[in-house]
């Protein structure tokens, strides 16, 4: 009965698909839309499915893609976005240009769903959809394991889990980070999760889950392009300016010597990694359409993917005397939180002092500046500081890095703000962390909160927006909206907590930083639950007065109407009944025992309602 | 703390930019996206959202070595520069020096594969085999006729291969066809353009290489282009 509701559900849900005229097992794919997430379906099943794809990048585009498109191969599967297409109506040019055409007019979860019937699989590998860089990486994984891939989030997960269920699941991967929401709805069905932390680390662990790699596509996860989406080859990720460290410790240990670097925008990156690991190492770097003397070298077909934006930029770079401190501030232009390890050399006219940097790397949250003192002793003239910043999304995937040159600026400035963490809480029932700050300098002080703490085993990082003031001898609380489950409770029995501060608002130098344990407030859920009794039980107790009164008064009412109460027809009112002594008044009832059971004046007042009578008696034969 | 000594310094700021391959003449277009027909620039479709130097390297250009009452409808050539530079460059892209690299004598590689064939075994592909694959049959312009047995050992990355078949176009580059494992079937088929230093294309004008690649006549064929990186 449950599966029939499932496959009614089903059917609701591919309502929006349109699926025009079936034919012959397609031969090749073709993808008109805009949405990264049609392309990368509509590759992705052409590779699973192991024939070409192509996929349009523009209205421009589409006529140079008709001559690229293989004439030996007549049927075509078309998959059209029904929102965003780049052409429309791409197919009547297909059946123009000879071709026979199956067309899904369909996108997001509901083309997600369509193709993955069409895997006909019960194996998947679910990954979430916000970036590109781990549906790049699992690719060709999925394709040579015979998983099929959902993209999944938070919004569409109850539509991918009714699949699920009707379809069937063999074996399943979440790989990659995913919404809390995603894990929980298909725990059911015992994924195996591949979630290591940055998508290098992910991706390193999927190459190390085959069983022989000779030779990698090497890219950096921000676009499609037809070689990675084959399936042919394991994806291996490059950094943007470097490569990450544990790629090239990765490629020195597993013994590849052969990659395909894509794009010549990589090209850099990729001489990099040759110079590292003495790889052969190919770049693709164009393609041609060959017709007889008129075909052209152009750029390679690539659709972009959502990307990190990662920039940091030194914002100044100034010595206090007074602390002996080079007092760095950095900059998040990027739309993520970054992490940086810089390694600083000191130059005076040219010839270097010292070289300084980073012992642990630093975050900066996007948006913010966060200025670090380095400790040195530095005097003479014409200074400048020579920077190489390594940046990255997590600590050990630096894959970015900035080089800068700049000049250091001398400041006598002393800080004497003091400050200490008395508390680090949970407000269970306001979904806060407050982390309680007190000044107990005798100065004012800005303070810049951060903290830590885990979520179902992934780092959670909340930094405050904006430093806040504290004035000598005052507490203040750093507060985080959050929810934690008992779960994620019980996973922090201590939060990692580290306070910026200092005199100056624009320079919080010095650093409060410790793990200190979690205390929680504020479950009121029983009190609560207690108090909503109590009032209901109030209300009902005012209700069943009101009722008692409303109908003592229709009894009084009814009273005159009651055929056989003489005696009470001349009762005017209820105060009067209280007077009437005589039990006669009650032998009109049916049943005497009744009304014998039942003393003084509220007796006589029951009595008058002939019907609350009856019903006692009935129920009392019964 | 992360310290870099004056060496890995150097080599972190080694940024080897696109491989420039530049039509030298009229008929060549630049970087972005550029292609050319007949002598005329043709912007390639861009990309939303991405940025457009992605496909720096490509160029394009068309031979017209033909007359139109000759034109041989079973090749396609396609000509070019090749450079690689190699900068010590600030955060603003500034160079405080550049490198040159040097590219000669390697290959520009083609093939309808759209991942490499394998590298692992480069085999002597025969003429017989891809008259075949290519749909050319007993003409005077088929590969047979066109590609011939060579007394030479090129190098291709690594894999030596004796005796390649090898073509040189009339202004004197030299093309050679090997096979990954062997010659049963298209995408195991590599066409590689030697690069050369100050050398003058067809046209009179400088290219560093000119490449012959086969046209299926039952069905356009769609190269994918290759270089080795340094």
């Amino acid at each position: 009965m449950m599966r029939l509701v499932f496959k009614i559900l089903i059917t609701f849900l591919l309502a929006g698909i349109s699926i025009l005229s079936a034919s012959a097992a397609p031969d090749q794919v073709v993808i008109n839309s805009g949405d990264w997430q049609d392309v990368y379906l509509g590759t992705y099943y052409a590779g699973f499915s192991d024939i070409n794809s192509k996929f349009i990048i523009s209205s421009e585009h589409s006529s140079f893609l008709l001559q690229m498109l293989d004439k030996n191969k007549k049927n075509i599967l078309l998959i059209e976005s029904d929102k965003t297409p780049f052409v429309f109506n791409f197919r009547t040019s297909l059946e123009g240009a000879g071709f026979t055409v199956e067309e899904i007019l369909a996108s997001g979860t509901a083309l997600n769903i369509e193709l993955a019937k069409r895997a006909n699989t019960t194996d998947f590998i679910v990954v979430d959809d916000t970036y590109g860089y781990n549906a790049i990486s699992i690719a060709p994984y999925a394709a040579q394991g015979n998983f099929f891939i959902l993209l999944a989030n938070r919004n569409n997960i109850e539509e991918l889990y009714s699949f699920l269920n009707v379809n069937g699941v063999g074996r399943m991967i979440i790989y990659g980070n995913s919404d809390n929401e995603v894990r929980t709805r298909l725990a059911e069905f015992n994924p195996v999760i591949i979630n290591n932390g940055s998508r290098f680390d992910n991706n390193i662990e999927l190459l190390k889950r085959y069983e022989n790699v000779q030779r990698v596509v090497l890219t950096n996860g921000e676009f499609i392009e037809e070689s990675i989406m084959s399936g042919k080859e394991p994806v291996l990720f490059l950094g943007k300016d470097r490569v990450p460290d544990q790629v090239v410790k990765y490629i020195k240990e597993s013994g590849i010597k052969t990659g395909m670097v894509i794009g010549t925008e990589l090209s850099g990156v990729g001489h990099l990694l040759k110079e590292q690991t003495n790889m052969t190492l190919f770049l693709k770097f164009g393609q041609g359409f060959g017709d007889g003397g008129s075909s052209e070298i152009k750029a390679l077909d690539m659709f972009p993917l959502p990307k990190y934006d990662l920039a940091i930029d030194i914002n100044s770079v100034k010595y206090n005397r007074v602390s002996k401190e080079l007092e760095v501030t950095y900059e998040n232009k990027g739309n993520i939180g970054a992490y940086l390890s810089s390694s600083i050399e000191i130059l005076s006219s040219g010839i270097r002092l010292t070289t300084i940097g980073d012992r642990e790397p630093v975050y900066v949250n996007r948006g913010n500046t966060v200025s670090v003192p380095y400790k040195t002793e530095l005097n003479g003239q014409n200074l400048t500081a020579k920077f190489t910043t390594l940046f990255g999304e997590v600590p050990g995937s630096f894959e970015r890095v900035l080089h800068k040159e700049m000049n250091i600026e001398m400041i006598d400035v002393p800080d004497n703000s003091l400050l200490n963490i008395s508390k680090v809480s949970y407000d269970k029932s306001a979904h806060k962390i407050k982390v309680e700050i007190k000044n107990i300098g005798k100065v004012k002080t800005f303070a810049r909160t951060q903290i830590k703490f885990l979520v179902y085993g992934e780092e959670r990082i909340m930094v405050q927006d904006k430093p806040m003031l504290l004035e000598p001898g005052t507490s203040k609380d750093a507060v985080f909206i959050t929810t934690l489950s008992d779960t994620n409770i019980e996973e922090n029995p201590q939060i990692n907590v580290r306070v910026n501060y200092g005199e100056r608002e624009a320079a919080l130098i010095k650093v409060l930083e410790g793990s200190y344990p979690l205390e929680i407030s504020g479950d009121y859920t029983i009190i609560i639950i207690a108090a909503a009794l109590a009032i209901i039980l109030i209300i009902i107790l005012r209700i069943k007065r009101k009722k008692d009164k409303k109908d003592q008064q229709k009894s009084q009412d009814d009273t005159i109407a009651v055929p056989d109460a003489k005696a009470t027809t001349s009762v005017p009112d209820a105060k009067d009944t209280t007077t009437v002594p005589d039990s006669k008044a009650t032998a009109t009832v049916p049943d005497a025992k009744v009304t014998t059971e039942v003393p003084g004046s509220k007796a006589t007042t029951k009595v008058l309602d002939a019907k609350d009578t009856t019903t006692v008696t009935n129920s009392n034969k019964k | 703390m992360n310290r870099i000594n004056v060496n890995a310094l150097l080599s972190a700021a080694i940024l080897l930019l696109a491989l420039l391959l530049i039509a030298g003449t009229a008929s060549a277009a630049g970087f972005q996206n550029a292609t050319g027909v007949n002598g005329t620039s043709e912007t390639d479709a861009s990309v939303i959202g991405y940025s457009s130097n992605q496909s720096a390297g490509g160029y394009v250009t068309q031979i017209d070595i033909y007359t139109a009452n000759t034109q041989t409808q079973k090749w396609q050539g396609y000509y070019g520069n090749v450079s690689g530079n190699i900068y010590l460059n600030d955060s603003t892209d500034n160079s405080m020096y550049t490198w040159v690299v040097n590219l000669t004598n390697t290959f520009v590689y083609a093939t309808t594969n759209s991942t490499l064939p394998s590298w692992s075994s480069l085999v002597v592909a025969d003429n017989a085999s891809l008259d075949s694959l290519w749909n050319f049959g007993a003409s005077s312009d088929n590969i047979t006729n066109t590609y011939v047995p060579s007394a030479a050992t090129p190098n291709f990355a690594g894999r030596s291969v004796a005796n390649p078949l090898n073509v040189t176009t009339a202004a004197g580059y030299l093309d050679y066809v090997v096979a990954g494992v062997d010659v049963s079937t298209k995408t195991n088929v590599l066409w590689a353009g030697t690069i050369y230093s100050g050398m003058t294309n067809f046209k009179g004008n400088p290219a560093d290489y000119e490449l012959l690649v086969p046209v299926d006549p039952t069905g356009p064929d769609v190269y994918y282009f290759y270089i080795e990186l340094l």
